[in-house]
């Protein structure tokens, strides 16, 4: 099997799985807590950001489409951020929650703009994005940890978005950040089997997870709270 | 510096890769088996909360329970057996007063005589309501015939009793069931309106014993009853009910439809 095939393949099954996570979010919708709600927005904004992106050269005849990765990152840790608060239910959280997503869309766009003739990656934004991913996932296991309220985690939807994160963040970090160093020095073979193989498998992962997140049903909390 | 080799990169992204996927599965490893010890341990410690609420509750009834019997024993061998006294020798006084046909004065004792032997039957009645003798004596199924009989003279209500109780309780237990009929049957009859007929229903199949306390009055007033059918408000009785049904293990049901009565069904599994 071909490179380019391989590179298709793996391309074609993170698309699809984002339109079925998105189209499990939309089905699903009314009947979804507050928190999976921001969940299938993420999806469906997700679904709308990739048509951009694959329309973005052929059609506006943009140079390259890599200035589109801040914007989907904003609306990505925003959309999550707004998920975790309802998932954390953490007064702190809530309010620290707008500065931290503000600076980093502040620090995003000014990158975008700044960048926006260069044809690179932005690492540092996506790996800032990256941790913030991360650091929302790790919160909510400590909230499991803190207040023992899910008695079956694998029935509990942010859990699995978690994990998703989880999985998807320290699979994409190495990759981020050697990904301008791989496009200067490697061949396009490797850049294709990284960028375009390796990545999405993380993707497919991180989707697969949001879709079973937006599939179950959300179980009632006890009461054992310590 | 030079670039390392492809190869070399390749090994080197694939190892760093793979060493943070690790170091995500050790996390999420982590997180499931430290949140299911946590949950066990809480568990533990919620169902050793329990017993030992449990061991006090029981406790607490005990306490109140020969407390009862010592206020029962010392009205009845007390001032019962004082009063019979005085009761006999009133009746003397009247036998003598009749002999010197002072009429006045014999009716005067007849009156004393009479109210004598209120006392006498009240003293009795109160220390056999706090310390049931018969329950002791001969079990739950007599005590409850005599509860029975003793509320059938009140004449308000038409009590009738079945009793299918092959193997007895312990007597802490079917002291707490007694004292459930008891407060039961004197709910009835204080605020069954328009009752006329109360069955009181004690029967073992197997393990499971069942108690049942059935009016055909009023029923409970919708507005008053809860979500799951109890009263949301509930007077020391129900409570004193509800305290007797935790300490015995046991389920607590109430059945009612205004007007057509109340059926309060307490179901436990006696020990083999």
């Amino acid at each position: 099997m071909s490179m380019a095939t391989l590179a298709f393949i793996a391309g074609q099954l993170a698309v699809w799985s984002i339109a079925l996570a998105a189209a499990v979010g939309l089905s699903r919708f009314r009947r979804l807590p507050a928190g999976l709600r921001y969940l299938a927005l993420l999806a469906c904004f997700d679904v709308a950001m990739e048509l951009t992106v694959m329309a973005i050269v052929p059609v506006f005849h943009a140079k390259s489409n890599l200035f589109m990765f801040p914007l989907i990152s904003i609306g990505e840790v925003g959309l999550l951020a707004l998920a975790y608060r309802e998932a954390l239910q953490s007064a702190t959280f809530g309010r620290v929650m707008p500065w931290v997503v503000g600076a980093f869309s502040v620090y995003a766009l000014f990158d975008c703009w700044v960048e926006l003739h260069r044809v690179h990656y932005p690492t540092a934004i996506q790996i800032t994005a990256d941790l913030l991913q991360f650091g929302l996932a790790t919160l909510y296991f400590w909230k499991l940890l803190r207040e023992l309220r899910v008695e079956h985690l694998r029935q509990d939807p942010f859990f699995w978005v978690s994990v998703g994160l989880v999985v998807f963040v320290l699979g994409d970090l190495l990759i981020m950040l050697f990904s301008n160093y791989l496009l200067a020095h490697y061949s396009r073979g490797l850049q294709q089997l990284v960028l375009v193989v390796v990545r999405p498998c993380f993707l497919l992962i991180l989707y697969w997870c949001y879709c079973l997140a937006l599939w179950m049903r959300p179980q009632k909390t006890n009461s054992l709270s310590s | 510096m030079d670039a390392p080799a492809e190869n070399e990169f390749v090994k080197l992204l694939i190892v760093g890769i793979g060493l943070l996927l690790l170091v995500g599965g050790a996390l999420v490893l982590f997180v499931v088996t430290y949140q299911k010890r946590l949950l066990q341990q809480q568990l533990r410690l919620r169902a050793a909360e329990a017993e030992y609420q449990q061991q006090l509750l029981a406790a607490v009834i005990e306490a109140q329970e020969h407390e009862r019997e010592r206020i029962g024993r010392d009205l009845h061998d007390g001032i019962g057996a004082t009063l019979a006294t005085t009761r006999l020798l009133v009746s003397r006084l009247e036998t003598n007063s009749q002999a010197t046909a002072d009429t006045e004065e014999s009716s005067l004792f007849g009156m004393v005589n009479e109210l004598m032997g209120t006392a006498v039957h009240d003293v009795r009645s109160i220390s056999h309501s706090l310390f049931p003798a018969v329950l002791a004596r001969f079990g739950l199924a007599e005590a409850l015939q005599h509860l029975v009989d003793v509320s059938n003279e009140a004449g308000v209500l038409d009590i009738e009793l079945e009793v299918d109780y092959p193997q007895p309780l312990a007597l802490p237990q079917e002291l707490a069931l007694y004292r459930i009929c008891q407060e039961l049957i004197h709910n009835a009859l204080k605020h069954a309106k328009g009752a006329t007929h109360l069955d009181v229903l004690l029967r073992q199949r197997g393990p499971l014993l069942t108690l049942v306390v059935e009016d055909d009055g009023c029923g409970l007033d919708p507005t008053q009853v809860a979500a799951n059918g109890q009263l949301a408000t509930k007077g020391a009785g129900l409570r004193s009910i509800d305290v007797r049904v935790q300490m015995l293990h046991a389920r607590l049901r109430q059945e009612s439809e205004p007007g057509q009565g109340l059926r309060t069904l307490i179901e436990l599994q006696s020990p083999a």
